[in-house]
C-alpha cells in the first residue's frame, strides 16, 4: 500500500478520533442523544472501514470489537453508562496509540488490544445477564469501501407471509435511503388481479440502487431482523475509484444477463435488430418492462454518481501537508521582502512606469500573502476541543464537579499559533483545576453552586486574539503570592504594587504558593513556561481575580507569526520594527516634553504622563542626536509605553525571521526582518522592554 | 377505514377516508371488487385519507389489472394527498412506468 495513502488515512483517523473523543464526552453528558450515540458509532465505523482498506488490520480488528458494543447501544440493547464512557475512550487512546506505533514501526500491542476488548466483553455479558460474549471480529464481515462512495444493487423479495410477522418492508427501504442515493424500483408483475389477491399478501419486490460510503456488512444489517423470510441479494457493482478508469457505465443488456434477468442468448438475438434493446426485449416477450425499468434505474443512477463524483472530486477540498504550506508562506515572505526592494528602487529612480509596475506588484503580492496567510487559519475550537477530555479525566482525579464551557471556537488562528498554544493553555487549566476551584463541599460552604466551571473564550481584537481562561474557583491569594514576592526578594515587604503587577510575579520561575504538590501542580514549574511560550508567540498574558470569586488568564496573541504591519523607525544607521497593532501615536519629542522623575524618562504628552526607553541607549547606538527626536507611543495590556528613535520611516510589512537559536535568548528581540535594500531591522519585543521598565520602577 | 360511494351521470366515485392499512385490507378489497363490477366509470378519491401501507398499493394495482379486464375506466389522483405521495415514493411506484397488462397510458402511479 502506498505510503501516501497510508499517511492519509492516518491523518483522517486522527481527526475521527479527536471527533470521536468530542462526541463521547458530550454523550456523557446527555447519554440519551440518539445523534451522538450515532456520530461516535459512525467514527468507529469509518476508521474501521478505512483501517482494514488501508492496511492498518489491527486497528480495524480492535475498532471493530467497539463498534460492535455501540451498535448495541444504537439498538438500545445497552445503556449509556459512565462505565462504557470510560471504556471507549481508553480505547479511543489505544486507536490512538496503534497509529502512532504504526507509523513509528512499533510492533503493535496485541495485549492491550485484548485488555480492552475484554473490558467491553465483561460489559456487556453484565448488561445481558450473563449472554454469551460477543463474537470474535469476523475479517471478512469489516467493510470493504469505507470513505469511498460505491454503488450496490439490491434485490429485495420479501416472502407473501412478511405483514404477518408484523415487519413492514417499506420501513426497510426508508433505512436504506437514510445510507445514502437511492433509486427503488418496485416490481408489480407478481401482483394479481382483485379477483385472485390475498389482501393480506405481499407481492411487491424491488430493485434498489443505492451509493453510499457504507460496506455491504452495514447494508445486510437493514435486512437482519427479515433474511429469513425474504429473498435478499446484494451485489457491489460501482466501486468510488472506478470512475477514475471508465466514465461510462455497463449497456442496459449487461445490466439484465448480470441480474439474471435475461439469458445471454435472448440477448444477442435481441441485440440485431435496430431499436432500443429495452423496447425491443419488452416487445418480444423475453422480459417484463418494470425489470427494464429497473436495470434503467440502475444504469442512470451509476452514470449520475460517477459524473457527480468525478465533479465533487475536481471541487471539492484536498488535504495538503503542513510542511508544503509553511514552504509556500517562506516563499510568499521572500516575495514580499523582494516587492518592497522593487519599490524602493523604484522610488529612489523616480520613474514613472517602474513605480506604476512596482504599485501593481505591491497590490498584488499583498493579496497573495492574504490569501495565503488565511490558508494556514484554523478553528482555535480544535484546540478546545481537546480540554474536555482533561477536565473530564482531572476533576475525576481531583474528586472536583467541574463543567467545562466554551465560546468562540471558530475564531482562526494560524495554524503554527494553534499548535504552540496548546502546551501553555493545558498548564493554565491544570492550575485552574487544581488551585482554583474548590471541591464541591468547599463550594458549598462558601454558597457556591457544586459544579465549578472553566470557561475557554476566543475572540478576535484587531490584528490579535483574546483567549480567556475564567474560572469560577477561589481566586488568586493575594496576601500569599506578596509574602511569597517578598521572600524572593522580587518586592520589598513595605512596597506598593497593583494587583496585575503582583499576579504577574507567578510567572517566575520556581514561584509557587501552593502548600502541597500533587501530580497535577504546584512545583512551580509551569507558569514561567507559560510565560515563556506566549512570549515566544509574540503574545502577552495577564491575570486578573477576586478572591473568593475566581480567576481571569488573558492571553492576547498575533494572528500570524509569518508576516506583521510594522512601524519601521531608525536610530543613526540601526533598523527596528515595532508591531503596528500596539503602536496608537508618534510624536516629536521635545525638550520641554521629557523631564526625568526619579531617574525615570517620563515624556507629558498632551498632559499625561508616558514612561519611555530610549533605543539609542537600550541599544548602545552612537551618532549624533538629532535636535528633534520622535517617540512611538504603544499600547500594551493597558499600559502606555513609549519608545524615542531619530526618525519614523514608516508602515513596513514585516516578513519575520527568528534570529537563529543563537541569539534566540536576547531579551527586547524578538526577530529581525530584511529590508528592501538589504539592511536587517530587528523587531522589538515590546511587552518584554516595558516589562524591564515596570520591574525596574517596582524596585525603586 | 371508512368510505363513501357517490354516483353521478355514470361515474361512480369512491372516497376513502382514515387508514388504508393491512388490518382493513380486506374491507377495501370488498370494496373495490364491489364498485369496479358495478361501474363503467370508476373514480377512486384519497382525500380523506390519513395513514397508506404497502398492503393498499397491492390492491390499487390489483384494481387497475381488474379494471383493464372489466373494461371498467378506473382513475385516481394520488398528487393530493401528501401522505399517499410519499408512500409511493418510499414503495418504488414513482419509478414504476407500467406493467405486464398495460405500458403506461393508463398506468395510474405513471402520473
Amino acid at each position: 500500500m502506498n505510503d501516501q495513502h497510508r499517511e492519509a488515512f492516518a491523518e483522517e483517523a486522527y481527526d475521527l478520533l479527536a471527533e470521536l473523543e468530542t462526541s463521547l464526552l458530550e454523550l456523557e453528558e446527555r447519554p440519551d442523544d440518539k445523534d451522538l450515540i450515532g456520530r461516535v458509532f459512525r467514527s468507529m465505523h469509518t476508521i474501521k472501514g478505512s483501517g482494514a482498506m488501508f492496511g492498518f488490520d489491527d486497528i480495524a480488528a480492535f475498532t471493530h470489537e467497539v463498534e460492535t458494543v455501540f451498535d448495541m447501544v444504537r439498538d438500545n440493547v445497552l445503556p449509556v453508562t459512565g462505565e462504557l464512557i470510560n471504556l471507549t475512550l481508553q480505547a479511543r487512546d489505544h486507536i490512538r496509540w496503534m497509529l502512532d506505533a504504526a507509523s513509528t514501526g512499533e510492533a503493535p500491542y496485541r495485549q492491550g488490544s485484548k485488555t480492552i476488548a475484554d473490558a467491553f466483553k465483561k460489559l456487556v455479558q453484565d448488561k445481558q445477564g450473563g449472554a454469551p460474549p460477543l463474537p470474535s471480529p469476523d475479517p471478512t464481515a469489516l467493510p470493504a469501501g469505507h470513505g469511498v462512495l460505491s454503488t450496490y444493487r439490491i434485490r429485495f423479495r420479501p416472502s407473501p407471509g412478511i405483514f404477518a410477522t408484523g415487519s413492514n418492508p417499506l420501513l426497510l427501504l426508508d433505512e436504506l435511503k437514510g445510507l445514502g442515493e437511492c433509486v427503488i424500483t418496485v416490481h408489480t408483475d407478481t401482483i394479481p388481479g382483485l379477483e385472485e389477491i390475498d389482501p393480506e399478501a405481499c407481492y411487491a419486490y424491488w430493485d434498489i440502487v443505492l451509493t453510499a460510503d457504507k460496506g455491504m456488512d452495514v447494508i445486510r444489517d437493514v435486512f437482519i431482523f427479515v433474511e429469513d423470510i425474504s429473498e435478499v441479494t446484494i451485489d457491489l457493482v460501482d466501486h468510488g475509484d472506478a470512475c477514475a478508469e471508465e466514465p461510462d457505465y455497463k449497456r442496459i443488456g449487461e445490466i439484465l444477463v448480470e441480474r439474471g434477468d435475461l439469458s445471454p442468448e435472448d440477448l444477442a438475438s435481441t441485440l440485431k435488430e435496430k431499436k432500443l434493446t429495452g423496447d425491443i426485449l419488452v416487445e418480444s416477450g423475453h422480459i417484463s418492462r418494470d425489470k427494464v425499468d429497473a436495470a434503467l434505474a440502475e444504469q442512470r443512477h451509476v452514470r449520475e454518481m460517477r459524473g457527480k463524483r468525478q465533479t465533487e472530486e475536481t471541487s471539492s477540498g484536498i488535504r495538503v501537508a503542513a510542511e508544503k504550506l509553511d514552504s509556500l508562506v517562506n516563499l510568499v515572505g521572500e516575495l514580499v521582502t523582494v516587492q518592497a526592494r522593487l519599490s524602493q528602487t523604484a522610488s529612489l529612480l523616480n520613474h514613472t512606469v517602474l513605480t506604476a509596475v512596482a504599485e501593481e506588484v505591491e497590490r498584488l503580492t499583498g493579496e497573495l500573502r492574504d490569501n495565503t496567510l488565511n490558508i494556514r487559519m484554523l478553528p482555535i475550537g480544535t484546540t478546545f476541543g481537546r480540554f474536555r477530555r482533561l477536565v473530564r479525566d482531572l476533576s475525576r482525579e481531583l474528586g472536583k464537579e467541574i463543567e467545562m464551557t466554551t465560546e468562540g471556537a471558530e475564531t482562526e488562528l494560524d495554524k503554527t499559533v494553534i499548535e504552540r498554544l496548546n502546551d501553555p493553555l493545558v498548564h493554565l487549566i491544570r492550575n485552574s483545576i487544581d488551585h482554583g476551584i474548590e471541591t464541591p463541599d468547599e463550594r458549598q460552604a462558601a454558597g457556591k453552586p457544586r459544579k465549578g466551571t472553566v470557561h475557554l473564550s476566543a475572540v478576535h481584537s484587531g490584528a490579535h486574539v483574546l483567549i480567556r481562561i475564567r474560572d469560577d474557583g477561589r481566586g488568586l491569594d493575594r496576601e500569599a503570592i506578596r509574602a511569597k514576592a517578598v521572600e524572593k526578594g522580587l518586592i520589598q515587604h513595605n512596597a506598593e504594587i497593583p494587583d496585575k503587577g503582583l499576579f504577574a510575579f507567578i510567572f517566575h520561575a520556581g514561584f509557587s504558593t501552593a502548600k502541597t504538590i500533587t501530580s497535577v501542580s504546584g512545583r512551580g514549574v509551569g507558569m514561567d513556561v507559560v510565560k515563556k511560550a506566549i512570549d515566544a508567540l509574540k503574545g502577552s498574558i495577564e491575570i486578573t481575580s477576586e478572591k473568593g470569586t475566581g480567576a481571569t488568564v488573558t492571553i492576547k496573541l498575533p494572528l500570524t507569526l509569518a508576516i506583521i504591519e510594522g512601524l519601521l523607525v531608525s536610530v543613526h544607521d540601526r533598523y527596528f520594527i515595532l508591531p503596528l497593532a500596539i503602536v496608537e501615536e508618534c510624536v516629536e519629542l521635545t525638550g520641554t516634553d521629557a523631564t526625568g522623575a526619579r531617574g525615570g524618562d517620563i515624556a507629558h504628552i498632551r498632559g499625561k504622563p508616558v514612561p519611555y526607553i530610549r533605543l539609542r541607549r537600550e541599544f548602545s547606538i552612537n551618532g549624533n542626536i538629532p535636535d528633534t527626536e520622535q517617540i512611538v507611543v504603544t499600547g500594551i495590556n493597558g499600559n502606555r509605553m513609549g519608545f524615542v528613535v531619530d526618525t519614523v520611516i514608516g508602515e513596513h510589512q514585516t516578513v519575520i525571521k527568528s534570529l537563529g537559536t543563537f541569539y534566540g535568548d536576547v531579551e527586547g528581540i524578538s526577530g529581525a526582518t530584511i529590508l528592501g535594500d538589504g539592511a536587517v531591522a530587528l523587531i522589538l519585543d515590546s511587552s518584554h522592554l516595558l516589562a524591564r521598565v515596570e520591574a525596574q520602577q517596582s524596585v525603586r | 377505514m371508512n368510505f363513501v360511494v357517490n354516483r353521478l351521470k355514470g361515474t361512480t366515485i369512491l372516497n376513502f377516508y382514515g387508514k388504508l392499512t393491512v388490518q382493513y385490507a380486506s374491507e377495501i378489497l370488498c370494496a373495490l371488487t364491489e364498485n369496479i363490477q358495478s361501474s363503467d366509470n370508476l373514480v377512486l378519491d384519497f382525500g380523506g385519507v390519513t395513514d397508506v401501507d404497502l398492503s393498499c398499493l397491492q390492491l390499487l394495482c390489483a384494481a387497475h389489472r381488474s379494471a383493464i379486464r372489466s373494461n371498467t375506466q378506473l382513475s385516481f389522483d394520488v398528487r393530493h394527498n401528501g401522505i399517499l405521495r410519499e408512500t409511493l415514493n418510499t414503495a418504488g411506484f414513482s419509478e414504476h412506468q407500467g406493467c405486464s397488462l398495460e405500458t403506461g397510458v393508463s398506468c395510474p402511479w405513471n402520473r
